[in-house]
């Protein structure tokens, strides 16, 4: 008894397989650490970048799956579910980030932006959860969203519609896939992950004095949450905000 | 046991029974020294007897004298848990008189209040934290009186208004929805399950570990974490 509940305690997903998209890198890539840390068998995708992938998968004894969630999101599954027999997490975490589409210049902001960035954050997240569904018998779904999809944010208008439509998906397929899947959702503020390190030391610092813990959230906090989000069988439909008390929302 | 809170300590209000419980005893297990406070002296020697060495002090949280004296007991703290609360009477506005609405804020919103004044000093020290109790009703209102749900929805607001104003100190929120405690009988458990996702009522232990959460988890502050089986999707 006491040596079964230790187990349980230590590694809450033993047995569970989990994919983690866009789990190379920065958020990602520390959900998809939390949960192999918690007893899970992970799987992270990529597009491109196989070494970079294979790499970091193997930091925590994961495997790499190619596969773009916003064309073949059916073959990406089904590649990790021939490969581990099943999948019992889906973490929705690929976006897609460019430079040129945070302006506040709405003359700036071409279509070509807006089908990028809904093709991956958003029919991604759709054709991968929908493509999960299929194969889970029970199980979590967990998407990433952030604090302007909430609040708008006037350099940002493709991005937070993107963010903002994830939060309708994420209620809606709660409700479509109850009782057997919970649906949640994370939304970020400020995380210390890459793109920190790019910010000018003053503008970083005028950015933490506006979180009222003052300091960017760590990825391993990051982790905390979505290990929270992928072990409780209570809680769906749900947006939990993890910001520091930034926004308040 | 995961000792990821030795060293600090809890205190939980109402926390003999229901949900109050499972929270002491998820607090006590991962290491916490928790101090528990309640109306009735025997449910809490129960509550002790059940779960190892907790600290029980008779209290009523809605008289400041009452809580006066528990902290003269309570010397440090990193983790309040505002838990006391819950439904004296139900009725429709009409049925509701001003002293049941005076009653239902004395219990819901003015005893986290009352405890919190107490509790600040202690906190800044510890850079603690705060753990409200609130309801999935104060999110979105639902046959439940209307003193209730208002309650709950200042307590809500509350804890975001605290997450900032308090920090270092970090606020938060945790929204159970149905969560059978007491003598519900199965017509009452039937309706509210039927208003979940999950098509069940929860249990206290799915909330503790909410509760768990945003003590453990340093940048979780001014979050409302819904515990309900998807019965509220909204903020």
């Amino acid at each position: 008894m006491r040596i079964s509940r230790k187990v349980v305690e230590d590694a809450p997903l033993a047995g569970k397989v989990a994919l983690v998209t866009g789990g190379s890198r920065g958020i990602g890539s520390a959900i998809a650490q939390a949960f192999a840390g918690a007893g899970a068998r992970v799987a992270i995708n990529y597009r491109r970048s196989k070494t970079e992938a294979v790499e970091v998968a193997r930091s925590f004894g994961g495997v790499a799956v190619k596969g773009d969630v916003g064309r073949r999101a059916d073959k990406l599954i089904e590649a990790v579910v021939k490969k581990f027999g099943r999948l019992d997490i889906l973490v929705n975490n690929a976006g897609h980030s460019e430079r040129e589409a945070w302006t506040d210049d709405l003359d700036a902001v071409t279509e070509e932006m807006w089908d990028r960035v809904l093709d991956t954050d958003l029919r991604g997240t759709f054709l991968c959860s929908r493509a999960a569904a299929r194969v889970m018998d029970r199980g979590k779904i967990i998407n990433v969203t952030s604090i302007p999809a909430l609040t708008g944010e006037r350099e940002g208008i493709v991005y937070s519609v993107a963010k903002a439509g994830v939060l309708g998906m994420t209620k809606s397929l709660a409700m479509l896939l109850a009782p057997k899947i919970q649906v949640n959702c994370m939304a970020f503020g400020s995380i210390e992950t890459g793109w920190v390190q790019w910010l000018p030391g003053p503008m970083k610092k005028s950015y933490e004095s506006a979180i009222p813990v003052g300091r960017f959230g760590k990825p391993e906090e990051v982790g905390q949450l979505a290990l929270f989000l992928a072990t409780n069988d209570w809680v769906t439909g749900q947006t939990v905000v993890l910001d520091g008390g930034e926004a308040r929302v | 046991m995961d000792n990821t809170l030795a060293g600090k300590t809890a205190l939980v209000t109402g926390g003999s029974r229901g949900i109050g419980k499972a929270i002491t005893r998820a607090l006590f297990h991962a290491g916490a020294r928790v101090i528990i406070c309640g109306r009735d002296a025997k449910s809490l020697i129960a509550a002790a007897k059940e779960i190892g060495e907790i600290l029980c002090v008779p209290a009523d949280v809605r008289r400041e004298k009452d809580v006066k004296k528990l902290f003269k007991v309570v010397d440090r703290l990193d983790i309040l848990v505002n838990n006391a609360g819950g439904m004296e009477h139900y009725g429709k506005f009409d049925g509701t008189s001003l002293d049941a609405w005076r009653s239902t804020f004395e219990l819901n919103l003015f005893s986290a209040v009352t405890v919190t004044r107490a509790a600040v000093p202690l906190l800044r020290k510890s850079r603690g934290c705060i753990v409200n109790i609130a309801s999935d009703v104060g999110r979105r209102p639902f046959d439940m009186g209307p003193d209730y749900c208002a309650a709950k929805a200042a307590l809500i607001s509350l804890s975001r208004y605290l997450a900032a104003e308090l920090a270092p100190i970090r606020v938060n929120a945790v929204c159970p929805g149905p969560v059978v405690t007491g003598d519900w009988g199965a017509a009452s458990i039937r309706k509210a399950a039927a208003r979940t996702l999950a098509k069940r009522t929860g249990t206290p232990e799915e909330v503790a570990s909410a509760v768990l959460l945003a003590v453990k988890n340093g940048y979780l502050n001014g979050a409302v974490l819904g515990v309900d089986g998807g019965a509220v999707r909204t903020p």
